[in-house]
């Protein structure tokens, strides 16, 4: 499925010259755990060009969540904290870049839902249950644009009805309780997209969804996305990002392991680790019996992750130097970014 | 929905029911009932007699004994007794009190207001507290003022608002320490029960009726408000401490339970104000419990404690029915406590509507 | 940039929750001391005949050594003549009241200035604190204001507060745990029966845990007292019949919560019969809220025993008893001392408990505060 979704896809590749809308630089998150500091994100930098579908890609526990939430300081503190690095915001391409981690807090509230906005996992929780719908799509309106309330529910109305929610004018009134879970993504969808924000982080969006409301989900993002607006799509599933994304980051235990257009990393996995999960994928026309590749052991648990390099453990071409030395991210003659001590010759 | 709740009035019947007959029941049988002490006025009245009349111990006219059992259906079997009582209960008549010698209702009725008024004080003034207290630890949890204030807490947590009373009286109520406060009482009976401030500026004649008796009603507007109030601070202050402990802890539990939820976070993502998600997204569901906990206390707020009247010498409802068992006027007893179980269980109704009212996922079916 | 500096903990080593909660109820401080320092109390407690009581621990007289506080022994054995020792001035002797001799106790104290003053050989050993629970020093007075004898004064019939709080502080513990075990066994029972049964059964039994939990509790308890003037265990076993209702809702929830997973299907899917289901899959679930819940109903019920014994209801008469004590206070409120220290004792022993509640519960149900901004 994904080499044939990829072959089919007319991929389409970000203006790399222009300078990135987002970069995070060096971003290091710690989490208190039991009295002790455990760092969930250990120094990630990537960039989101203008107009492009950056997937970030990992399992669970691998950081990818923590990156995106640290974009707009989303991480709770206690017990979080966004102990180093950069956010760098460009409002345009050739606008001075603004560092969020930095930014006044009144300042960082007008970045929040206007330039970059998000979208969550859990469409059951993450709506007010208390709150109407309308309210809480209104509300992302009032709080950054000067209208009254009659515009405001004119424009949430609207959004909704271009989310793909049907007699919108009328459900503005109803509670999240009274949709489907799909039907409260789009929800979501709307409330992000209504002050059209440049960046759109979506953290796993449609994970707690069924197969086809997934798709329809993810159409709609894509539909919805403008010619100049970046997304952010943070997946375990690789299909998603096949289908879906111009670019990849691969993470694992909180680092950055892989870089590289979405074409590039499918066809020619380099990291042993982005290796073992496409591996791990049943593809099409494989032979029946064939048997599915897993990565072995399990994700070290992010308070016990080992030295040297992250994936050390479950390695299949480990070398005695990855257990004690970490591999910095190799940057490769095509672009392509790898964490991993094999690709060094390559790299010089 | 509305079918919902008419079940749930309708369920009370039973419950009712099945409520008072134990009660009813366990009195009949429980020594010392009406027939025992008409025996024992009886002894009592022999010996005061003189020992001449001697040998039979507590014999009384049969006839009387008879009468007395008809009054209080004791020559029916139990169930049939009950029976009469509740058909007396339907038509508003709670029986007749032996002690006061009066109907039940209009002791009842008396009463009713004193118990409101500190009752319904007490709880209002707990709210008013716990709510923006237990809000503001929410915030400002693991500050010192944070640690401060549960030290406070800690203490209505482990001592019983009327053992509290207890102590307050004893500090500040003529004992060895401070006479600010009167020892108890609704309000003042006589002249010289008035607070000395008052007294300063009351004449004893203005406040006499024909006969020289002490005429509350007679006082200036300002006198009864500052002799309410005397009366009212310390028993207050225990109703207060009763629910506020535990109030503020619900409170601040609530709201920091809702802080952690994914809604918030939703919301902060919108680029909310911090007031605006605080107090609007979060308080708004964390005040949920605290609603529900209004249907509970109805029964308190009514009926009062019979512990907190009793400390603070407060002729309430609570005091009656306690007053009731101890003399053993069943009639009362049975009277308040059919009150007491009524409030209880339309209490608990009422919270579910609030639920329902409040929290717009909650649809009984 | 950064070297993550991710703190390196033990690997752990597979344990049952009950162990890791155990664990993590040891590493709270305030509640795991408080817990220690109770349950030291508690256990201390039952040497109080050694502690405090008018009985010497050890006599020595004339070569023998007497152990009073553990046997009774006629005080003419001390020497004393055989009187009634009634007054100091007229001994009369045992035959006025038509009985050869009389066991009298021995005062030690007295017993004790005695052998001190004729010295020799004899000496008295007494507990650290020589007075009992129930005796009366009418001699200097009721209602003595605390001093260097009687630490927290006497009451109004001239007896030790102190002794009689340390007494108290046992018997509302024993009480009270009494209390707990007994209704939540019972609350437990029913709760499961009605939980894993269902259905009518569920229906009907759901109606009287209603009606019973509807019933004025605390009127009822005073109703049935007034007439009985119940025993200590009369006393528990009634608090206990009303006390059980609380945890037999948690319990049939925590069953129907339990009764909806998969491995319970399973375990009715491979034939296992419904007592050993219950016994061994359900019911180490249904555990957590009953340790969760046990402290604050033990606090309850130590408040309800002070709250009858105020109102006069409670324990019978001598019976040391916390409320009684109040109840004194409240009707001499000049004697601050039988309020104070009452409320003291309550207050730090209720105190203890909460804080165990809250460590226990915090351990079982860890939250971490997070806050977003």
């Amino acid at each position: 499925m994904t080499e044939s979704a990829v072959e089919d896809q007319t991929t389409r590749l970000p203006d790399q010259s222009a300078s990135p809308t987002l970069s995070v630089r060096d971003l290091v998150v710690r989490f208190e755990i039991e009295k002790n500091w455990v760092t969930a994100v250990g120094g990630v930098s990537f960039d989101v060009f203008p107009g492009e579908v950056l997937g970030i890609v990992g399992e669970s526990g691998s950081g990818k969540s923590v990156t995106a939430m640290s974009a707009l300081r989303l991480i709770p503190q206690p017990p979080g904290e966004i102990a180093g690095g950069q956010v760098l915001y460009r409002e345009s391409s050739d606008a001075e870049p603004i560092d969020v981690l930095q930014l006044p807090y009144d300042e960082l509230r007008r970045v929040r839902g206007n330039e970059i906005a998000m979208i969550f996992q859990e469409p059951m929780t993450a709506l007010n249950p208390v709150f109407t719908v309308g309210m809480q799509v209104r509300e992302a309106v009032l709080v950054h644009e000067k209208v009254d309330r009659a515009e405001a529910n004119r424009r949430a109305a609207e959004m909704l009805t271009r989310v793909g929610i049907p007699d919108a004018e009328k459900r503005l009134s109803d509670y999240p309780h009274q949709f489907s879970g799909g039907m409260r993504q789009r929800v979501m969808i709307a409330m992000a997209l209504v002050c059209q924000p440049k960046i759109l982080v979506a953290d796993e969006p449609t994970t707690a969804l069924d197969v086809t409301t997934q798709a329809q989900i993810l159409e709609l993002m894509a539909e919805m996305q403008g010619r100049d607006e970046s997304i952010v799509l943070i997946t375990h599933d690789l299909a998603v990002v096949a289908e879906r994304c111009d670019r990849v980051v691969v993470m694992y235990g909180g680092k950055v392991q892989e870089v590289g257009t979405a074409r590039d990393l499918f066809h020619h996995p380099k990291h042993p680790y982005t290796k073992g999960l496409l591996a791990s994928l049943p593809a099409v026309g494989a032979k029946k019996g064939e048997r599915l590749h897993a990565i072995p052991g399990n994700v070290p648990s992010i308070t016990q992750l080992p030295v040297g390099c992250k994936f050390c453990t479950r390695c299949e071409e480990v070398m005695d130097r990855c257990h004690t030395e970490e591999p910095p991210l190799h940057v490769l003659d095509d672009g392509r970014e790898v964490r991993c001590h094999l690709f060094e010759d390559e790299a010089k | 929905m509305t079918a919902y709740f008419v079940r749930r009035f309708l369920l009370v019947v039973p419950t009712f029911i099945g409520v008072t007959l134990i009660a009813y029941t366990i009195m009949r049988y429980v020594p010392g009932g009406p027939l025992d002490q008409l025996k024992m006025q009886a002894r009592a009245a022999q010996a005061e007699g003189g020992a001449s009349i001697g040998g039979e111990a507590g014999a009384i006219p049969e006839e009387a004994l008879e009468a007395a059992k008809k009054a209080f259906h004791l020559d029916k079997h139990v169930v049939v007794a009950y029976v009469y009582w509740l058909g007396d209960l339907v038509t508003g008549n709670l029986g007749e009190s032996y002690f006061f010698q009066e109907p039940v209702g209009k002791l009842v009725v008396e009463r009713f207001p004193i118990s409101i008024f500190f009752g319904l004080t007490g709880f209002v003034l707990a709210y008013l507290i716990s709510v923006p207290l237990g809000i503001v630890k929410a915030l400002k949890h693991g500050t010192s003022f944070d640690f401060f204030s549960s030290a406070t807490i800690f203490i209505g947590y482990s001592i019983p608002g009327w053992a509290i009373g207890t102590l307050l009286l004893v500090f500040f109520a003529g004992g060895e320490f401070y006479d600010w406060f009167p020892l108890g009482g609704f309000r003042s009976t006589s002249y010289f029960e008035l607070p000395e401030f008052v007294q300063s500026w009351e004449d004893p004649a203005d406040v006499e009726d024909d006969f020289g008796r002490f005429r509350w009603n007679r006082l200036g507007y300002l006198s009864k408000v500052a002799d309410q109030l005397w009366h009212t601070v310390l028993p207050v202050f225990c109703y207060m401490m009763g629910s506020f402990a535990t109030l503020t802890i619900l409170m601040k539990n609530s709201l920091m339970e809702n802080i952690g939820q994914d809604y918030v976070r939703t919301a902060f993502a919108k680029g909310l104000h911090p007031r605006r998600v605080i107090f609007l997204h979060v308080l708004r569901n964390s005040l949920i419990p605290l609603a529900t906990g209004l249907g509970r206390a109805l029964s308190i707020v009514m009926a009062g404690s019979y512990l907190i009247e009793l400390v603070f010498n407060i002729d309430g409802l609570g005091m009656l029915g306690f007053n009731s068992i101890v003399r053993r006027d069943y009639a009362v007893v049975m009277g308040v406590l059919a009150i007491n179980t009524m409030l209880t269980l339309v209490g608990n109704i009422l919270s579910d509507v609030l639920y329902a009212l409040i929290d717009p996922r909650i649809r009984f079916q | 940039m950064t070297e993550p500096n991710a703190s390196e903990t033990n690997p752990a080593k597979p344990a049952s929750p009950l162990v890791l909660r155990l664990r993590r109820f040891r590493r709270l401080r305030r509640g795991y001391y408080s817990f220690l320092l109770l349950a030291a109390a508690y256990v201390l407690s039952f040497l109080l005949p050694f502690l405090m009581s008018d009985r010497a621990l050890v006599v020595r007289h004339e070569g023998t050594v007497y152990f009073p506080a553990l046997w009774s022994y006629p005080n003419q054995i001390f020497g004393y003549s055989q009187s009634l020792g009634l007054f100091e001035d007229v001994v009369y002797s045992p035959a006025t009241f038509g009985v050869d001799s009389v066991e009298t106790s021995t005062d030690y104290r007295e017993l004790k200035e005695r052998f001190e003053k004729s010295g020799g050989s004899n000496f008295v050993w007494l507990p650290p604190f020589p007075y009992s629970p129930t005796e009366q020093f009418l001699a200097e007075g009721q209602l003595r204001a605390p001093d260097r004898e009687h630490w927290m004064g006497t009451d109004d019939r001239g007896r030790d507060v102190f002794v009689r709080l340390a007494y108290g502080f046992r018997i509302s513990m024993t009480f009270a745990l009494l209390v707990t075990s007994i209704a939540y066994a019972f609350g437990t029972l029913v709760g499961s029966l009605l939980g894993y049964f269902s259905g009518w059964v569920d229906l009907v039994g759901q109606r009287f845990v209603e009606i019973w939990g509807g019933i004025p509790f605390l009127y009822t308890v005073i109703i049935i007292s007034a007439a009985v003037g119940p025993s200590f265990v009369v006393l528990v076993l009634i608090l206990a019949t009303f006390g059980w209702i609380g945890i037999s809702y948690y319990i049939r929830g925590e069953f129907y919560r339990e009764k909806a997973k998969d491995y319970v299907a399973a375990a009715i899917a491979t034939g296992e019969s419904n007592l050993t289901i219950m016994v061994r899959h359900v019911l180490p679930n249904a555990l957590t809220p009953i340790i969760a819940f046990a402290p604050f109903a033990i606090v309850a019920n130590i408040t309800t025993l002070v709250a009858l014994d105020f109102l006069g209801f409670g324990l019978p008469a001598p019976t040391p008893s916390w409320g009684e004590l109040m109840k004194q206070g409240r009707a001499n409120i000049r004697e601050w001392h039988l309020v104070v220290f009452p409320l003291l004792a309550m207050f730090t022993t209720l105190q203890l408990i909460v804080f165990i509640g809250e460590a226990v519960r915090e351990a079982f149900d860890p939250k971490v505060y997070s806050r977003m901004r």
